[in-house]
C-alpha cells in the first residue's frame, strides 16, 4: 500500500483545506478513499443513515495534485481506505488557508510506529522557507468493511431544485433552529421551495420562488409539493459548507423519504444525504 | 503607594495582566522604591511570570512607606477581578486618559482609578486576599544557550500545532532548532498528531547554542508570553540550559519595563526515542535492524520511566522558590499532586461510565431486590444511591464469606455418643 501526492498550486491547497474544514464541521471521523483518479471523502454516521454514507464527496486527483502515486492492496483492488479524525486534520492544514501560508504540500501514507498520513508543508513566511511536518494517525480500513463505504445509489427523486445562497438559507435556518429541532423542506416543480418549522404555538415558513428546477421530467402536475422532514441541526451543519464556494447547490427530495444535497463545483462534488425523520 | 499611568501605557499594563491571568489565579502586586511589580505563579508552580515597571513607565510614582512599617507594602488579589478591571485591552487606550493605582499601607483594597474621556472617572476596588510576596529564584546569566527572536516568528510556528497540545519541545543544535509537540509515551504517540517544525539560526536575531539539548515546557503559558510580546512588539529573549532546568524568557523595553517568564522543563529522556516525525522516519530502519539488543533497551526504558516521574518535581524546585508561601515538603507534595491529579481525573472519567452502567444494572434488578427485602436502608427518597460495589457486596454477601468448613465449628472434636461398633479395634 503506497500513497504519495504533492500539491503546489496555492488555490488548490486552499480549496483542499477548505474541504477538510467543511468535513470537520459535519463529522468527527471521516474516511478518505484513494483511487487512481479520484480522492473521496466519505462520512458514515451510524445513527443518521443506517449503513450508508451521509456524505460522499469526490475530488478529481489531477486538479489538485501535481504528483500523485498510489498503489492499493492488489491490482484488482487498487484502492486505499483510511479513517482519520477531521478536526486534527483541519487544524494541521490551517496554514494552507492563510494567504502566503504554504508553498507546497506533500501528502503521503507513512508507517511511523502506526499508520499515518503525513503532511509535509513547505511554509513560506517572508523570504525564509521551512518545513512543517504533521503526522496524523489514521486507521486503515480492512477490505471486508469496504462494502459499507460504497457510493450510495441515486434513487428517483421527485424533485430537484437549485437552492438559493447558502448564507441566506443559513441565517433563516439558524433562527428556525431556536424554535424546533426539525425542519420541513417542501419543493415543487415550479421552482418554489419552502422551509417550515412547526411548533404547537406557531408555524413559521419561508418561501423561495422562481428557483431553477432541474429536469422537471414529465407532464405531471407541476404544483404538487414534495416534502421531507429532517433534523434541523444536520441541515444547518450542511449549510455551513459554503466555504467550498460551490457553483450551484441542488436539493433533491424523495417525497417523505430523504433529502439529498449536491454541492457542485468544477472539480469537487459533495453529496449530502439526510433521511426523513417521521413525525 | 500611589502611581499614575499615562494613557498609552495603560494598554501595556492591560496586556501584562492578561498574560498573567493565563499563568495563575492570583496576582501579586509588589511596590518597591523605584518600580512596581506584578507577578503570578501557576497552580502547579511550574510557571512563573513577573512584570516590573520602572518609574519612567509612570507619569507619577510615589512609594511612600511609613516609618513604622518594616516590611514592604505588598498584596495579593484575585486574578479574576483584576482581569475584569482591564477588560478588552485593545479599546482601553481609546477611552482612558490615565490610570491611578493606590495601595494604602494598612488598606484592605487595591484601588484602580481610570480617568476616562469626558471627565468620567471609573474606580475599581479590589479586595486584598493576603499580604504576601512571591519571589522566584532563578538565574538567567550563567546559561550556555541564548536566543533572541521576534515574537511573530514564534507565533507563526506555534500556530501549526494542535490547539490541545500541552507541551512543546525545543531541540536545539548550533545548526537548527526543531519544535515539536511532546508525547508522553508510545501509546499516546500513536493517538496524537505529531507536528514538527524546523527553524534556522538565520531567522533569529541572536542564536548561540553552547550545548545541544532539548527542553520541554508547557505550551499554554508560552502562548501567554507570545501574546504579550506580540502585542507590545518586542523581541523575546530565551536563556536555558538543559531539560530539567528552568527556561527563562525575557521581554523588555529597557528602561521602562521588563517581564520575565520562568517555565519548568521536563527531564530529558535517556534514550532519544521521542516522538519526531522526520527523525523517526529516518531511524525506523535502524531500530528494526537493531532489535537484538532488546534486553538492554528494556532496562533503559525502565530507567527513563522512573526519571520522568521525578522530573516535574525536580524542575519545580529548581525554578521557583516562594519564601512566603509554603515550606519545602508541602510544595513538593503540591506539584506532584497536580501531576497526579491529571491522571486521576482521567481514571475517574474512564471509570464513570462503567460505574453508571453497573448502577443501571442494579436498578433494573430493583424489583427483585425489593422482593428480597434488602432495601430497607436505601429506600429513603432523595438519598444518593449506594455505590454499585457496595450493593453488589450486599446482595452477594454470602459469596464473600469463607467456605464452610465443619472442622472450624466449635465442639467438632467432642464425641457425644461413642460408636456402637468399634471398627478401629477390630482392624488392629
Amino acid at each position: 500500500m503506497k500513497f504519495r501526492g504533492k500539491m503546489t498550486d496555492i488555490i488548490c491547497m486552499k480549496q483542499f483545506a477548505n474541504i477538510i474544514v467543511t468535513i470537520a464541521k459535519l463529522s468527527k471521523l471521516c474516511v478518505v478513499r484513494l483511487t487512481k483518479d479520484f480522492m473521496y471523502f466519505i462520512i458514515v454516521e451510524e445513527n443518521v443513515t443506517v449503513g450508508k454514507p451521509m456524505v460522499w464527496s469526490v475530488l478529481e486527483q489531477t486538479h489538485f495534485f501535481n504528483e500523485y502515486n498510489m498503489a492499493g492492496v492488489s491490482e484488482e483492488q487498487n484502492e486505499i481506505y483510511l479513517e482519520f479524525e477531521t478536526d486534527v486534520m483541519a487544524r494541521s492544514l490551517s496554514s494552507l488557508r492563510v494567504s502566503h501560508g504554504a508553498r507546497s504540500v506533500k501528502m503521503k501514507l507513512t508507517n511511523k510506529k502506526s499508520p499515518c498520513l503525513t503532511f509535509e508543508i513547505q511554509l513560506s513566511e517572508l523570504s525564509h522557507s521551512r518545513f512543517c511536518v504533521h503526522d496524523i494517525p489514521v486507521t486503515v480500513i480492512p477490505r471486508r468493511e469496504w462494502i459499507m463505504l460504497q457510493e450510495p445509489q441515486v434513487t428517483n427523486y421527485n424533485v430537484s431544485i437549485q437552492l438559493p445562497g447558502l448564507k441566506l438559507l443559513r441565517t433563516i435556518a439558524e433562527r428556525m433552529k431556536a424554535l424546533s429541532s426539525y425542519i420541513v423542506l417542501l419543493a415543487n416543480r415550479e421552482g418554489t421551495l419552502i422551509l417550515k418549522v412547526e411548533t404547537p404555538e406557531a408555524t413559521v415558513s419561508t418561501h423561495f420562488k422562481n428557483l431553477t428546477v432541474e429536469d422537471s421530467g414529465g407532464d405531471e402536475e407541476n404544483d404538487e409539493f414534495f416534502s421531507a422532514r429532517v433534523d434541523i441541526k444536520k441541515f444547518v451543519q450542511f449549510l455551513m459548507s459554503e466555504q467550498v464556494n460551490p457553483n450551484k447547490v441542488l436539493c433533491k427530495i424523495v417525497d417523505d423519504k430523504m433529502v439529498a444535497m449536491f454541492l457542485v463545483h468544477e472539480d469537487i462534488v459533495l453529496h449530502y444525504f439526510l433521511p426523513v425523520v417521521a413525525v | 503607594m500611589k502611581c499614575v499611568i499615562p494613557g498609552p501605557n495603560v494598554k501595556v499594563l492591560a496586556r501584562a495582566i492578561h498574560a498573567l491571568c493565563r499563568i495563575g489565579d492570583e496576582l501579586y502586586v509588589e511596590p518597591e522604591p523605584a518600580k512596581l511589580s506584578f507577578r503570578a505563579v501557576s497552580a502547579s508552580k511550574s510557571a512563573y511570570a513577573s512584570f516590573s515597571f520602572s518609574e519612567s513607565f509612570f507619569s507619577y510614582y510615589n512609594y511612600e512607606q511609613t516609618k513604622s512599617q518594616e516590611e514592604d507594602v505588598t498584596c495579593k488579589v484575585s486574578m479574576k477581578s483584576c482581569v475584569a478591571v482591564f477588560r478588552s485591552p485593545t479599546h482601553l487606550d481609546k477611552q482612558v486618559e490615565a490610570c491611578q493605582i493606590r495601595l494604602e499601607p494598612d488598606g484592605v483594597k487595591l484601588i484602580f482609578e481610570f480617568h476616562c474621556h469626558h471627565g468620567i472617572i471609573k474606580t475599581h476596588y479590589l479586595p486584598i486576599i493576603e499580604c504576601e510576596t512571591l519571589e522566584a529564584v532563578y538565574s538567567k546569566d550563567m546559561v550556555p544557550n541564548r536566543l533572541v527572536v521576534q515574537p511573530k516568528l514564534l507565533t507563526f510556528a506555534v500556530m501549526n500545532f494542535q490547539a490541545n497540545t500541552l507541551e512543546l519541545t525545543l531541540v536545539v543544535t548550533p545548526q537548527k532548532m526543531q519544535l515539536r509537540n511532546y508525547a508522553e509515551d508510545e501509546n499516546e504517540m500513536k493517538k496524537t498528531v505529531r507536528t514538527e517544525l524546523c527553524l534556522e539560526p538565520g531567522e533569529f536575531d541572536h542564536y548561540s547554542i553552547g550545548v545541544d539539548t532539548s527542553v520541554t515546557f508547557c505550551l499554554r503559558e508560552f502562548r501567554a508570553l507570545l501574546l504579550f510580546a506580540e502585542a507590545v512588539n518586542l523581541p523575546v529573549a530565551a536563556s536555558f540550559e538543559t531539560g530539567g532546568r528552568p527556561i527563562v524568557f525575557v521581554v523588555k523595553n529597557a528602561p521602562t519595563f521588563e517581564s520575565n517568564f520562568v517555565f519548568a522543563t521536563l527531564m530529558p529522556m535517556a534514550n532519544n526515542q521521542l516522538n519526531t516525525s522526520q527523525q523517526s522516519y529516518e531511524t525506523v530502519p535502524h531500530t528494526s535492524r537493531a532489535k537484538t539488543g532488546t534486553s538492554t533497551k528494556n532496562c533503559d526504558t525502565a530507567h527513563t520511566a522512573c526519571k520522568r516521574i521525578l522530573s516535574p518535581i525536580h524542575a519545580t524546585e529548581n525554578s521557583i522558590h516562594t519564601p512566603a508561601a509554603v515550606s519545602g515538603p508541602s510544595r513538593r507534595c503540591n506539584s506532584s499532586k497536580e501531576h497526579g491529579s491529571q491522571s486521576m481525573t482521567e481514571n475517574v472519567s474512564e471509570l464513570l461510565p462503567r460505574l453508571r452502567m453497573q448502577e443501571d444494572c442494579v436498578q433494573d434488578n430493583g424489583n427483585t431486590r425489593d422482593a428480597e427485602n434488602t432495601a430497607g436502608e436505601d429506600a429513603v427518597p432523595g438519598t444518593p444511591p449506594l455505590p454499585a460495589a457496595k450493593k453488589a457486596r450486599y446482595i452477594f454477601s454470602r459469596c464473600f464469606e469463607a467456605t464452610f468448613n465443619s472442622q472450624m465449628l466449635p465442639g467438632y472434636d467432642e464425641v457425644l455418643a461413642e460408636d456402637s461398633d468399634d471398627e478401629s479395634n477390630k482392624r488392629t
